[in-house]
């Protein structure tokens, strides 16, 4: 078993704080599925040892550029590479822009059956600051026209700790998001990337972050909103309710193998991973004559035993389901709490790791300093 | 022996000296176009890095002079940086004359005038250059005057040079022909040669360099140090070129290097007299005094457990540096290691780089201070070189700290400037002088405790760099110091503790916890900083924990970039101390020499 994820590397216009990549020349899509497919045909004898793709992921980008046949020509490139295969989940990011009666209901029929919309907020201001395309009212209306074409199974994404916002503007975002149709909520906190407008601006002093006790504030109104509703928080940034769970997603956090098309795409075959490049032109020109996988234009990063441990701590801290320390031993032969026994204590008696059913989790209220738990205990190689 | 000069190159730091050098290797043949670099005596990573001469180098030159005959020229370049200047008294013991080299751009500095002393102090004939006469800046009417003042020759044994374009090395070479003295000693009698520098070799140890001042050495001779007694067989003697030339003999008045399978550095005694054993001279010569640490710091693995690797590159550190001292102390809030001595701030900087690059050791160097008389009410003096070992105030009676004579020379629109920073150290004018009419040399009692805390670069600063320094130990005397300590969450981090004066004490402590607050990284909880003289705390800053640092997206390629990112951060935090739970970043520990 293993995943499967197209990278659709189009934009129609760039948000100010995405560092993804993606390009705005909508003129190859195309061109660019047809590479895609043709990745995905070189790539395919490599990995039918590892069984047939179980889920599909088209991510970006915005891969709601692409219309219902271009959709459905990728799933059944899929078919045609791995004949037996069945999918548990076919999900599909979109924008609310793109979500018209027609593509929504061609989309399905092509078989995805989840969508994610990056709604981010619904306060129209705040979406200009982004740089986004769309009006609140859009993408909620842009939801509903969704569930009326039969999708069931819909996820949006918000974002919070945004410069300036109001603790009451985020209330509001959460109370608007939980009316509408859908069964997921990823909450993302804004990160100021550097290569980005907003990094730049951020940089040159004429914006800054929104302050560490405004955050904090954000992040417990959604931890407490959402449990009242009774949301699962099953992962730093993700949230379902029963039934809801991302399936896709999920595996990444668990070390299940993927397999990566399109420029920008990362696959991991269970041991090394690998990066195509994130370049349009070189992509398309690269397969164009590709024969084999050889002359895709990727990097490969093989991973010790130690970066695999150390990643199985990092995501696996992610999840409330928390660490298997035993599973960890037999699979890697060391455990935190032997091997970084200190940090491991410390980390205990401040509460900041906490055993449940036989498991170790971070607790909610410490997720936000998530990456500085998880990482005490990485194994380092000199 | 007629045919045979020894002189060296002395001058302030940066004046030119190992460029020089080039130009007279260059011209007399000594190195070829291709061995050729900038400052090629300079061989050390460090020195070449810095661009500053750390130790003395000598090499042997052949040169045909005027008259056709060949003369053997050994030249010394000397280090100018304070901190070294034992180097430059050792190098003058084997020589009989001096190039003072004079930055035509810069004219008499500090260190001009004090290695200028230490050259006459041995009679040596004194060759003034004035050098950078190539530079537009250059002021030669003027500083020639400062030269013709300062050493009472005429314009016309000034030599205008220039270490970049070669001009003026005729004439040096002609004046070290026919001004310096040749070496006077009787090839004939017995061997009497003086040690004036050893190196370490990690293949053939010690290689000792001599100025043989009497009789003649021969290749497998029994030789004899005089005052350590051992004896060696001189497995190989030679001459220093740019490598070592290995000959049959060595007679008196040269310069040149013994081997003798010497392994540990302690039975070469720099300054010791070599003889033979069958035939030994009856004299020992003048040796030097041993070289005091002036000042004084904690030195420890940052991993504990590298306290044994830590000794053993020390120890093999001290045989390439002599003038290194340390031994074995405790501290309790980092552990085992070693309480050093140096010869300045520079020579602590270089140790502790060394200490990195040479023998890949992390390390933390702790507040330096220098090295105290305490008195207790006993009427016990105790000598005390790390702050912690004061005894306790109720013990005490008082305290005395050393003094130093400072030499500052600057341009007298700075005098003000220099004098106020000089008086916020504590210092007493004794004397000025005014070199030239807008030169001044200004001289301070001032206590060194001072010095090693920030004041180079605040005279450098405040004079917009016009100004140098020199300095000599002077006596000790009593003062009101008080020990300042340093509290991480409630512990005292007595690697933190040093000794001030009472005066100074509150603004110092609000100053360092400021500097702590910015060099220690925030962590997962709040740390509160606090200065403290004994019970009281007299400034208290927090560090306020991290509160969010978590990666908001984490799939697919996010998730190794995102490992990487934070092995990065963890790698970065093993260079650092943990002391209780804080890991505290090397770079605090000397964070009260960064005040601002
Ligand atoms: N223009 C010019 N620059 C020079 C001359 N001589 C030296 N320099 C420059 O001055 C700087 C110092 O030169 P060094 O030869 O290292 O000086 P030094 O006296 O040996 O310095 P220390 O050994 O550290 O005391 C270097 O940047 C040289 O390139 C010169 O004659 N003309
Ligand atoms: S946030 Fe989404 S739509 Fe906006 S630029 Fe990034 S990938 Fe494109
Ligand atoms: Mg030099």
């Amino acid at each position: 078993m293993f995943s499967l994820y197209f990278h659709i590397p189009f934009c129609r216009k760039a948000c100010h704080y995405c560092d993804f990549h993606f390009s705005t020349k909508l003129t190859s899509v195309d061109e660019m599925v047809v590479a895609m497919a043709r990745e995905l045909a070189l790539r395919a004898p490599e990995w039918t040892a590892l069984g047939t793709p179980s889920t599909v992921y088209f991510g970006g980008g915005t891969p709601s550029v692409l219309a219902p046949d271009q959709i459905a020509f990728l799933l059944s490139a899929v078919r045609r590479q791995f004949p037996d295969s069945t999918f548990d989940e076919v999900t599909l990011e979109a924008n609310p822009d793109d979500l018209d009666t027609e593509r929504l209901e061609g989309w399905r029929a092509a078989g995805v059956d989840r969508l994610s919309v990056g709604v981010q907020t619904f306060d129209d201001a705040a979406l200009e600051w982004m740089g986004r395309t769309h009006s609140g009212d859009d993408a909620a209306r842009a939801l509903e026209r969704a569930a009326a074409a039969g999708f069931e199974r819909m996820t949006l994404d918000l974002m919070y700790g945004l410069p300036g916002r109001s603790l009451g503007g985020w209330e509001r975002d959460l109370a608007r998001a939980l009316e509408l149709p859908i069964n997921h909520l990823s909450a993302y906190l804004l990160t100021v990337e550097p290569r980005t407008a907003l990094g730049v601006r951020v940089a040159k002093g004429l914006e800054q972050e929104a302050p560490e006790a405004a955050v904090e504030a954000a992040y417990s109104a959604l931890c407490e909103q959402l449990s009242v509703k009774g949301w699962d928080h099953y992962e730093v940034s993700n949230f379902a309710l029963p039934g809801g769970h991302a399936v896709h997603n999920a595996r990444y956090w668990r070390g299940v193998p993927y397999l990566g098309i399109g420029p920008g795409a990362h696959g991991f075959n269970g041991t090394d991973r690998y990066a195509n490049r994130p370049n349009n032109p070189l992509y398309l020109k690269a397969l164009a004559d590709a024969r084999s996988t050889d002359a895709l234009p990727a990097e490969w990063d093989r991973l010790t035993a130690t970066d695999r441990y150390n990643e199985a701590l990092m995501t696996g801290l992610r999840t409330a389901q928390g660490l298997d320390l035993n599973a960890l031993e037999v699979g890697f032969g060391r455990r935190p709490d032997v091997d970084e026994a200190r940090e491991w204590g410390d980390a205990v008696s401040r509460g900041r790791l906490v055993p449940e059913g036989g498991r170790w989790r971070i607790p909610e209220s410490q997720w936000l300093i998530g990456d500085a738990i998880a990482s005490a205990f990485f194994a380092i190689q000199d | 022996m007629e045919r045979i000069r020894n002189f060296c190159i002395i001058a302030h730091i940066d004046h030119g000296k190992s460029t020089l050098a080039d130009r007279l290797l260059h011209t007399t043949g000594t190195i070829t176009d291709r061995e050729l670099q900038e400052q090629t005596l300079d061989d050390m990573d460090l020195e070449r890095e810095r661009g500053i001469t750390i130790k003395s180098h000598a090499i042997q030159m052949r040169h045909t002079a005027e008259d056709g005959h060949e003369y053997t020229l050994n030249l010394i370049d000397t280090p100018g940086h304070v901190d070294f200047s034992y180097e430059v008294s050792r190098s003058i013991a084997a020589c009989e004359g001096a190039l003072l080299i004079v930055d035509a751009t810069q004219g008499i500095e500090a260190q001009t005038i004090s290695n200028l002393y230490l050259a006459l102090e041995h009679d040596l004939e004194i060759i003034p250059v004035l050098n950078k006469m190539d530079l537009d800046s250059a002021d030669p009417e003027g500083v020639s005057d400062q030269i013709i003042d300062l050493i009472g020759c005429t314009q016309e044994d000034i030599i205008p040079a220039s270490g970049k374009t070669g001009m003026g090395v005729d004439d040096i070479l002609r004046a070290i022909v026919n001004k310096v003295p040749a070496p006077k000693g009787d090839p004939n009698a017995p061997l009497q040669a003086m040690v004036f520098d050893s190196v370490f070799n990690s293949f053939r140890g010690i290689i000792a360099y001599i100025r043989v001042l009497n009789g003649t050495l021969k290749k497998g001779e029994t030789v004899q140090f005089m005052a350590t007694k051992k004896e060696y067989d001189a497995d190989e003697i030679g001459i220093l070129g740019l490598d070592l030339k290995p000959q049959k003999e060595l007679k008196a008045g040269n310069v040149g290097y013994v081997i003798s399978g010497i392994k540990n550095a302690r039975e070469v005694k720099v300054g010791d007299t070599l003889t033979l054993k069958n035939n030994p001279c009856s004299v020992a010569v003048k040796g030097f005094e041993d070289v005091k640490p002036m000042v004084f710091a904690g030195i420890y693995p940052v991993d504990t457990e590298d306290y044994e690797e830590l000794r053993a590159s020390m120890e093999k550190l001290q045989l390439n540096d002599a003038s290194l001292v340390f031994e074995p102390e405790s501290s309790a809030a980092l552990g085992f290691g070693f309480r050093c001595g140096f010869l300045g701030m520079l020579h602590m900087e270089i140790i502790q780089e060394r200490l990195e690059r040479e023998f890949d050791m992390t390390v933390i160097t702790t507040v330096p201070n220098v090295s105290y008389h305490a008195f207790t009410k006993a009427g016990d003096k105790l000598i005390v070189n790390n702050p912690s070992d004061l005894p306790d105030a109720n013990k005490l009676d008082y305290v005395e700290e050393p003094f130093i004579k400072a030499q500052v020379i600057t341009k007298s629109e700075y005098i003000g400037a220099v004098m106020s920073l000089c008086i916020e150290k504590r210092g007493i004018l004794l004397n000025q002088v005014y070199l030239t009419a807008d030169r001044v040399e200004m001289t301070f009692s001032m206590p060194l405790g001072e010095i090693v805390f920030d004041f180079y670069d605040k005279l450098k600063s405040v004079s917009r760099g016009y100004a140098s320094f020199d300095y000599f130990p002077d006596e000790y005397k009593q003062s009101n110091l008080v020990k300042l300590d340093i509290l991480l969450n409630g512990d005292q981090v007595d690697a933190l503790s040093a000794l001030i004066h009472r005066d100074n004490a509150f603004e110092l402590g609000k100053k360092i916890c400021l500097k702590l607050k910015e060099l220690i990284p925030r962590q997962q909880f709040m740390i509160a900083l606090q200065a403290a003289i004994g019970a009281k705390i007299i400034a208290r800053e927090t560090i306020k924990p991290v509160r969010k640092d978590v990666t908001a997206k984490c799939y697919g390629g996010d998730i190794t970039r995102k490992r990487k990112l934070l092995e990065k951060q963890k790698k970065g935090k093993k260079r650092m101390r943990q002391v209780g739970n804080v890991e505290v970043p090397q770079s605090a520990f000397l964070a009260v020499l960064k005040l601002d």
